[in-house]
């Protein structure tokens, strides 16, 4: 296994939350200029990295997008309360530490008064330090997003991170483009936005490129703690090959194209059928008038936390799949 | 000019899956004005004005066509009508208050079992709308169908009141006050070219922006829309959405679509170039055609500029005029900006 630790680390601590993906963005850009044909934005903030080929047009999707906050409201004290930006757990932001676009810092707290059980969003408010309004308004704007953001680390071979969801599919997407070999395909390394809020850059995009051939990579919750249903991925039991989730039904010809190349070279991986949550090929396989679609899943934990967790040899077997795949007919 | 339209597009049944009769309406005054018009496959009406320039950046503005209201599901034997609604309506407003229903305009009022009938539980809770009917007058079920066929839809009262500070209160504000703004604006002489696209369905999932979607290709569209309000009394300060008079309101972020920031500054720093009274919408809730254009044919940038509105999707929905004026001041404020500078991404 030989991953490149800091760069993944770097992009889990970018800030990207939904529809501020642009220094991110940037950050994946730099990485694939001297080896994408090509590379552009589009209208909504996708970025496309193409390596060129007279072949089928075979599109690969991570998104770039965390969660956040976005602040609706400043009050005469100086507090700010916010709006969700996708599927913002109240019991995992409480007493997080924030962070804006401009480098403002905050906590998100709730009123001594506030019932822990029925803890809402709605009525947790950032503290910036602000004495009063003015010096808020000073700090922050109506309408500034903002992440909750913990410091990641490695240990014993695995990721305590935020924002793995889906930064370790944008690394395993990045690590396969370097490591793609000579193709007849048309290949579309595709880094969505604003997937947390219903994957709508890949709509947008998936329509833009036209695919024969589509695969997006995500995490995917690991039932695997204790207290959890158990019936599923297992983090460190390899690369999940996406049978169904809550936004689709992958293609059979997708599917036994990647188990096929998963057992040819030794690839570990497990079948993934999650009854719930939705990833990019949700919006992709219904794009047009319909596209062979499928995924790949990095088991993890605590999804939408300040501390997801991952296993690397999973990332390890999510980029060789996916760059032995991309390169297939 | 923006009373007398007001006026007349908000008197116009036009629940959504029946806009035929307001598109109608803006269609002839659209021609008149020198637009060239044309309909898209689901019912949309699509309007190009020539200007002086080509824009740098081409505007589509989108509102919506559509009303909320009612449906006819049933006529019972007695000669009432059940009924269903169209989009999100709070069947409290409903009690009491009269309708129109179908092609022929047929009054109606909208019942429930008296007061003096009810029991104590009854009288405490609202009823859900299946328990109450139309009364149109009918002896019984053969008289009613006489004058009602089943699906005929029926809209609110469409009583206009003018009160207090410029106010106006009429059913359909959501959109026809957003479809107005555009007419002015389009009917005037522009500097530079811009489009418009009326759509059908928003208030059933922004069906009709789906595919009028296509329309805004290779420029900005800009949402002109009504939004909710929650500006009283006993509503905490960090849940007041809009205020009422104190301009158009821009959002950042809603249920169906999260704005490009820039876009968004942009936006703000022309209205205030151009020193028009204007807000930003304190919530991310609601949603509008915003969402179904941005992600649509490839995706675009995308803006919403909406007028508050107390009390919508009621039969007594209240704007502001003032607010109407600054965001028909705002409209051409953006086609000129955009136009000129152009937006860049």
């Amino acid at each position: 296994m030989n991953i490149d630790t800091s760069l993944l680390l770097k992009l889990c601590s970018a800030f990207g939350p939904s529809g501020h993906e642009g220094g991110i963005s940037e950050l994946i850009a730099s990485e694939l200029r001297g080896l994408a044909d090509e590379i552009y934005t589009d209208a909504l903030g996708n970025l496309v990295a193409r390596r060129k080929g007279a072949g089928k047009r075979v599109m690969l999707a991570a998104h770039m997008d965390s969660v956040g906050l976005i602040v609706t409201n400043i009050t005469e004290d100086g507090f700010l309360y916010c709006a969700p930006v996708g599927g913002v757990s109240p019991f995992y932001a409480l007493s997080g530490y924030v962070r804006f676009e401009s480098g403002v810092r905050g906590v998100i707290m709730c009123g001594t008064k506030t019932k822990r059980a029925e803890l809402k969003l709605s009525d947790m408010f950032i503290d910036v330090g602000a004495r009063d309004e003015k010096e808020a308004a000073a700090l922050v704007n109506v309408g500034d997003a903002c992440i909750i953001e913990h410091e990641g680390f490695i240990q014993n071979g695995r990721v305590f991170s935020n924002f793995l969801d889906d930064r370790i599919g944008c690394f395993v997407l990045i690590e396969a483009f370097k490591r793609l070999k000579e193709t007849e395909n048309d290949v579309y390394f595709v880094f969505t936005v604003q997937e947390e809020l219903g994957l709508r850059g890949a709509r947008a995009v998936s329509y833009a490129i036209a695919p024969d051939l589509a695969l997006s990579v995500d995490v995917m919750t690991a039932p695997d703690t204790p207290d959890s249903s158990g019936h599923g991925l297992v983090i460190g039991g390899g690369v999940g090959i996406k049978v169904k989730d809550g936004s689709v039904i992958t293609h059979r010809e997708v599917r036994m194209k990647l188990t096929d190349i998963a057992r040819e070279c030794g690839i570990k991986h497990q079948l993934e059928v999650a009854p719930s949550g939705g990833t990019d090929a949700g919006a992709i396989h219904v794009s047009r008038a319909g596209v062979k679609t499928g995924g790949l899943s990095v088991p993890s934990r605590y999804t939408h936390s300040a501390g997801e967790c991952i296993d690397l040899a999973d990332a390890e077997a999510a980029i060789s799949l996916l760059s032995e795949f991309a390169a297939r007919q | 000019m923006t009373v007398e339209l007001i006026e007349t597009l908000c008197r116009i049944p036009g629940v959504t899956g029946d806009e035929a009769a307001v598109a109608a309406e803006i269609e002839c005054r659209m021609s008149t004005a020198g637009c060239e018009t044309s309909y898209d496959k689901m019912g949309n009406l699509i309007v190009k004005k020539k200007g002086k320039m080509r824009p740098k950046t081409p505007v589509t503005l989108y509102a919506h066509m559509d009303e909320v209201g009612l449906i006819i599901s049933k006529i019972d034997k007695d000669g009432f009508l059940r009924f269903k609604t169209v989009g999100g309506i709070d069947p409290r407003v409903l009690l009491s208050k009269t309708v129109f229903v179908g092609e022929k305009r047929v009054r109606g009022v909208i019942g429930v079992k008296a007061v003096h009938l009810q029991t104590k539980e009854a009288r405490e809770k609202a009823p859900e709308t299946d328990k109450m009917y139309i009364d149109i007058g009918a002896r019984d079920e053969e008289d009613a169908k006489n004058h009602v066929r089943l699906g005929d839809f029926a809209s609110f009262d469409d009583d206009i009141v003018y009160f207090g500070q410029r106010r106006v209160c009429a059913k359909a504000l959501d959109d026809r006050a957003g479809c107005a703004a555009i007419i002015e604006t389009l009917s005037g002489e522009l500097l530079y070219d811009a489009k418009a696209v009326f759509t059908v369905g928003e208030e059933i999932g922004t069906r009709g922006a789906r595919v009028g979607a296509a329309e805004a290709d290779g420029g900005v569209a800009v949402i002109i829309e009504t939004t909710t309000c929650a500006d009283f009394d006993g509503v905490p300060e960090n849940k007041k959405v809009t205020r009422l008079g104190e301009g158009p309101a821009i959002s950042f972020i809603d249920n169906s679509t999260f704005y490009d920031p820039a876009l968004v500054r942009f936006a703000l720093s022309c209205a205030t170039e151009n020193d028009i009274t204007h807000q930003v919408k304190k919530s991310g809730a609601g949603g509008n055609d915003a969402g179904a254009v941005s992600q649509g044919f490839g995706g675009h940038k995308v803006l919403s500029v909406s007028m508050p509105c107390r009390y919508l999707h009621s039969p007594s929905s209240v704007i502001s005029l003032d607010d109407y004026d600054n965001t028909k001041r705002l409209i051409a404020a953006l086609i000129i900006k955009l136009g000129e500078q152009g937006y860049e991404y």
